[in-house]
C-alpha cells in the first residue's frame, strides 16, 4: 500500500492546473478595460473589433473557455462603443499570420510563457497574466488580490513593450521591475 | 527609471491631446477603480485577501477538499494547523487549538453562515462535526483569541462554516445531489438547490445520515474504583456504542435587503461511553438537537453599511440510558430525609433520561463604514436571553433501586430556573496609514449575569513589505463564560456545578510571517504566546467545576502551500508548542507537535487523486493520573481517487487511516484504562451529480 501511495504521489501527468475563480472573474473583467486604455486603440480598430486572446496549454481549455465566457458575459462583444472579441488559442497557435491585440495567458510552461511574450514584443501588443509572479517572463500587467485588488505594471517591460497608454491608468496601477 | 516614466507620462499626454479618442477614458477608469473596490470586498469577503488581514486565517474550500477525499466537518477541521481533536464520555467532541485547555469545550466557537451554533448547554458543537462536507461551501478558521465575526471574541479560535447559500455574482444556480455509503454501514443522501427571481433568492439544503458505528473499548471506570471497590467486579469492557442518525435541513430566503436564515439540525447518537464512565447498552443514546432562524436586514447608505439582526435558537440535551450496570451498589439512599450513607444496590441497573430545552433570543446591530480617510470604523452591540423551557429528570427510585421515578422537581439535574442575559458592544477601528502599513483597534465589551464586565481589547499591524512578503503583529484579550453545564448542573456526583466561576481569560501575543510567491502559494510562520489565567475543569475529588489555575502557552507554526509540477497542490503545515501550568507542571493531555500535510493531483482530464496525512504527537497525561505512561502518538494515511466525468457526475472512492493506525484520544484519569478509541481503517464510496 505504501508503494501504491508514493507511486501516485510522483506521477507525472499533464491535467488540472487549480485556478482560483475569483481572480479569474476579476482578471477577465478588468483586463479588457485596462487594454481599451491603450493610446489610439479606437482610431486603428475602425470598424474591425479589438480581438483579446486568452493563451492556456491544452490541458486548461476548459478553464481557456471560461474565460472567453465571462468577457462576452461582461462585455457582449462591445466594450466602450468599440466592437471588442474574446477568443482562446494555445501557445502552438502562436505562428504568423496570427493576429491579436493582447495575449491573456494562463499559467504555461517556461518555454511558452516567453515564445508568447516575444511574440507579443514582436507584434507591440500588451500581455496581461493570470499570475503576478509571471511578470518576470516579460508580461505588462498583473492583477491581484491583496489588501485590496491591486494591478501592478511591469516597468521594466513598459519601454520595451512600446505601447502607449492614457495617462490616467498610471495613476490606478502600481508599478514593479519584474525582469 | 522614474525620469523616463515622466517622460512617459508627458509624451502620452500630448499623444492623447493631439489625437482625441473615442473612449471616455475617465470613464473607464473610473470604472476600473469601481470593479476593483467590488473584488476588493468579495475577495475580504471570501478571506482570498486573507495573508493581508489582520488575523491568522485558514481557509479551506469545500469543493478542494472533497476532491481530496474529506468526508465531513471533523476531517477538514484536523487540517487546521495546530489544532488537535479531545472528546469524552459522550464522545462529545470538540477542536483543541494550540493546546488550549484540552477538557473544556466552548473554546471555540461555531458559525455556521454566521449563526453561532455552540449549544447552549455544554457549549459544544460536537453535533455538526459530522455535517457532511458537500453542504458546506467554505471553512475559515480564524487561529487565536478575536473572532472575524462582529461581536464575537472567541477564546481559542473560531470556525466559520459558509454553505452554498452564499452567493457571489459571479457562481450561477446550481443544484447538487449526493448520496455516500462506506464502513460502519453509513449511508448519506443531501441536496442543494438555488432559486432566483428577480429580488428573490431562495437557497435549501438538507441531508440524512446514519451509520452503525461501534468501537472495542477497555475495562471501563469502574475497573478503577472511582465507585468503590464493592463495584470493581461489575466493571465491562465490550462495544462502546457510537452509532448516529442525524439530518440537517437550511434554508436562505432573501428579498432585497431583507433576509431570512432558518437552520434545524438533528442529531442522535449512541451513549458512547457512558455519561458517568460506565459502558451502557447498544441501544443507549443521546440527542442533541438544534435549530435557529435569524431575520436580517442589511441596507448600504451612501459609506455607511448597517446590519440589523433578530432570532431564535433552540437548543436541547436529551438522554435516555442505563448509566450503571445490574448489582450496582451506590454508598447512599435517598430518604424522606434526603440522602443517608446507606449503602443501596440496583439490581435492574440505575437508568435515566435526563432531558434539557433551551431558548435563546438575540438582536444585535452593527455598522460599517469606511467613508472616513484611511480608516473603517465598526461597531454595533449584541443582548441575549438564555433560559430553560424543560428539564426532565427520571432515574431509577434512588429509596429502594426497583422502578423509575421522576425526580424533575426533588432532584433536577440542572437548574430549571436559570437564566441567563448577555450583551456585548463592539467597537474597531482598522487605519491605512500607507499603502503598506495598515494598524487596527478593537474593543469588546461583555458582560451577562454570572460574570463581571469584561474588557477585551485587540490591537493589530499589518505591514506589507512588498507584493510578496507580508508581517503581523497581533495582541488580544479574550475570555471563556462559563457554560451552562459548568454552573447549573445539579445532583450529579461527576459533575458539579458553581456559581461562583469566573470566567477564563488568555492574553495572546502574535507574529506571522507570510511569503507569498505565487496565486495560493506561500509560506507563513506564525509564533504564538498565550496567557490563559482561571482555567476551568472538574479534575478534582469534589468532580466540582472550579478555576483551576493558568497556563502558558507558546509555539510556532509553519505553513506552506504550493503547485508541482502544475497538476498537483501540496499543502503542508507544521506545529511545535509547549508550555507549562502556573505548578510548573507540563499541559495535561497536549500534542506538542501536530503535522498535517494534503496533497491533490489530477491524473488525466478526468481521475484525480487526493492523499491526506496527519501526525499526531503523544501526550503526557495529568501529573495525578495514575497512568504514567503517554498516550500515544499516531499518524495516518487517507487515500482517495476521484472520477469527474461529464454531465456533472462525481465519483470518489476513498480509504482512510489506510495503515489501521491505533488512535485513542485520551480519557480522563479513573475513566476508561484504555482511552477513548477512533475509527481503524476505513472506505467511503460518494456519488455527486450537478445540474
Amino acid at each position: 500500500m505504501r508503494y501504491i501511495a508514493l507511486l501516485l504521489i510522483f506521477w507525472q501527468s499533464m491535467w488540472g492546473y487549480t485556478y482560483n475563480e475569483l481572480l479569474l472573474d476579476a482578471q477577465s473583467r478588468i483586463y479588457p478595460k485596462l487594454l481599451m486604455l491603450e493610446e489610439g486603440i479606437a482610431a486603428r480598430h475602425n470598424n474591425k473589433p479589438v480581438v483579446f486572446t486568452v493563451l492556456y496549454e491544452p490541458e486548461d481549455e476548459f478553464t481557456a473557455e471560461k474565460i472567453v465566457d465571462k468577457i462576452e458575459a461582461y462585455y457582449d462583444h462591445s466594450l466602450g462603443g468599440i466592437s471588442f472579441e474574446a477568443e482562446m488559442a494555445t501557445f502552438r497557435e502562436l505562428e504568423p499570420p496570427f493576429h491579436s491585440d493582447a495575449f491573456y495567458i494562463l499559467k504555461a510552461d517556461e518555454e511558452d510563457m516567453k515564445r508568447a511574450v516575444d511574440f507579443a514584443l514582436r507584434e507591440k501588443i500588451p500581455v496581461f497574466v493570470y499570475d503576478f509572479k509571471d511578470l518576470k517572463y516579460g508580461a505588462l500587467f498583473a492583477l491581484t488580490i491583496e489588501q485590496s485588488t491591486v494591478i501592478y505594471m511591469n516597468r521594466a517591460v513598459l519601454q520595451k513593450a512600446g505601447t502607449l497608454f492614457a495617462p490616467s491608468l498610471y495613476s490606478i496601477v502600481r508599478f514593479v521591475d519584474a525582469e | 527609471m522614474k525620469q523616463f516614466i515622466n517622460i512617459f507620462l508627458t509624451i502620452s499626454t500630448f499623444y492623447l491631446a493631439a489625437n482625441g479618442s473615442d473612449l471616455n477614458v475617465k470613464n473607464l477608469v473610473k470604472s476600473i477603480g469601481k470593479d476593483a473596490h467590488e473584488i476588493g470586498k468579495l475577495a475580504e469577503q471570501t478571506k482570498i485577501s486573507e495573508p493581508y488581514q489582520p488575523y491568522i486565517i485558514s481557509v479551506f474550500s469545500g469543493k478542494e477538499l472533497e476532491k481530496l477525499g474529506v468526508s465531513n466537518l471533523k476531517e477538514a477541521l484536523q487540517l487546521v494547523p495546530g489544532v488537535d481533536i479531545a472528546t469524552d464520555n459522550m464522545d462529545n467532541q470538540r477542536l483543541v487549538f494550540r493546546g488550549s485547555n484540552p477538557f473544556a469545550f466552548g473554546q471555540s466557537k461555531l458559525f455556521v453562515d454566521d449563526v453561532e451554533v455552540n449549544d447552549l448547554f455544554f457549549d459544544s458543537y460536537g453535533a455538526w462535526l459530522s455535517m457532511p462536507i458537500e453542504m458546506i461551501k467554505r471553512i475559515e478558521v480564524t487561529r487565536g483569541p478575536g473572532g472575524i465575526s462582529n461581536g464575537v471574541n472567541a477564546y481559542a479560535g473560531s470556525i466559520r462554516v459558509i454553505t452554498y447559500a452564499e452567493h457571489l455574482p459571479m457562481e450561477g444556480n446550481q443544484k447538487r445531489f449526493v448520496v455516500k455509503a462506506g464502513s460502519y454501514d453509513y449511508k448519506m443522501g443531501g441536496a442543494v438547490f438555488r432559486h432566483e427571481a428577480d429580488e428573490l433568492s431562495v437557497y435549501a439544503d438538507i441531508y440524512y445520515q446514519q451509520d452503525e458505528k461501534s468501537l472495542p473499548v477497555g475495562k471501563d471506570a469502574l475497573s478503577t474504583r472511582r465507585y468503590g471497590a464493592v463495584n470493581v467486579p461489575l466493571s465491562r469492557d465490550g462495544e462502546a456504542p457510537l452509532w448516529m442518525r442525524s439530518y440537517m435541513m437550511g434554508l436562505r430566503v432573501q428579498y432585497g435587503a431583507f433576509r431570512l436564515d432558518a437552520r434545524t439540525l438533528y442529531y442522535e447518537r449512541g451513549s458512547a461511553f457512558g455519561i458517568n464512565g460506565m459502558l451502557p447498552q447498544p441501544s443507549d443514546h443521546a440527542k442533541f438537537p438544534f435549530s435557529y432562524a435569524q431575520v436580517s436586514y442589511e441596507k448600504s447608505f451612501k459609506d455607511w453599511i448597517i446590519s440589523v439582526k433578530g432570532g431564535v435558537k433552540l437548543s436541547s440535551f436529551k438522554s435516555a440510558s442505563m448509566l450503571a450496570p445490574q448489582g450496582l451498589i451506590f454508598p447512599v439512599t435517598l430518604t424522606s430525609n434526603g440522602f443517608i450513607e446507606q449503602p443501596l444496590a440496583f439490581p435492574d441497573g440505575f437508568y435515566g433520561i435526563h432531558e434539557v430545552n433551551q431558548r435563546q433570543i438575540y438582536q444585535s446591530t452593527y455598522a460599517t463604514s469606511d467613508g472616513f480617510e484611511s480608516h473603517r470604523f465598526d461597531f454595533g452591540y449584541f443582548v441575549s436571553k438564555d433560559e430553560t423551557l424543560k428539564e426532565l429528570t427520571i432515574t431509577t427510585d434512588r429509596s429502594d433501586g426497583i422502578g423509575l421515578l421522576d425526580y424533575s422537581e426533588i432532584l433536577p439535574f440542572t437548574d430549571p430556573d436559570a437564566e441567563r442575559t448577555t450583551w456585548r458592544v463592539f467597537l474597531q477601528d482598522r487605519y491605512r496609514y500607507s499603502k503598506s502599513l495598515t494598524f487596527q483597534a478593537g474593543l469588546n465589551i461583555e458582560k451577562n449575569n454570572n460574570i463581571s464586565t469584561q474588557f477585551n481589547p485587540r490591537v493589530s499591524a499589518v505591514y506589507q513589505f512588498d507584493s510578496s512578503n507580508v508581517y503581523k503583529l497581533i495582541y488580544s484579550r479574550s475570555i471563556r463564560t462559563p457554560s451552562w453545564q459548568e454552573v447549573y448542573t445539579l445532583n450529579n456526583s461527576a459533575r458539579v456545578g458553581n456559581h461562583n466561576l469566573d470566567p477564563e481569560v488568555v492574553n495572546a501575543w502574535e507574529g506571522a510571517y507570510i511569503h507569498r510567491f505565487g496565486i495560493d502559494e506561500f509560506v507563513q510562520l506564525n509564533l504564538f504566546y498565550l496567557k490563559n489565567s482561571d482555567q476551568i475543569d472538574n479534575l478534582n475529588s469534589d468532580h466540582q467545576y472550579r478555576n483551576s489555575g493558568s497556563s502558558d502557552i507558546w509555539g510556532v507554526t509553519v505553513e506552506y502551500k504550493t503547485h508541482i509540477l502544475k497538476i498537483g497542490r501540496l499543502y503542508f503545515n507544521f506545529t511545535q508548542l509547549n508550555g507549562k501550568k502556573s505548578n510548573h507542571q507540563p499541559l495535561d493531555n497536549v500534542a506538542k507537535r501536530l503535522a498535517k500535510m494534503t496533497y491533490h493531483m489530477a491524473l488525466s482530464e478526468n481521475w484525480e487523486t487526493g492523499l491526506i496525512a496527519r501526525y499526531v504527537s503523544s501526550k503526557k497525561r495529568a501529573t495525578y493520573d495514575y497512568r504514567k505512561d503517554k498516550v500515544p502518538a499516531y499518524s495516518a494515511l487517507d487515500l482517495t481517487i476521484g472520477y469527474e466525468g461529464g454531465k456533472g457526475y462525481k465519483i470518489r472512492l476513498s480509504a482512510k487511516n489506510i495503515f489501521d493506525a491505533d488512535i485513542h484520544y485520551p480519557s480522563e484519569p479513573y475513566n476508561y484504562d484504555t482511552d477513548f478509541p477512533a475509527e481503524g481503517r476505513t472506505v467511503m464510496l460518494t456519488v455527486a451529480k450537478a445540474f
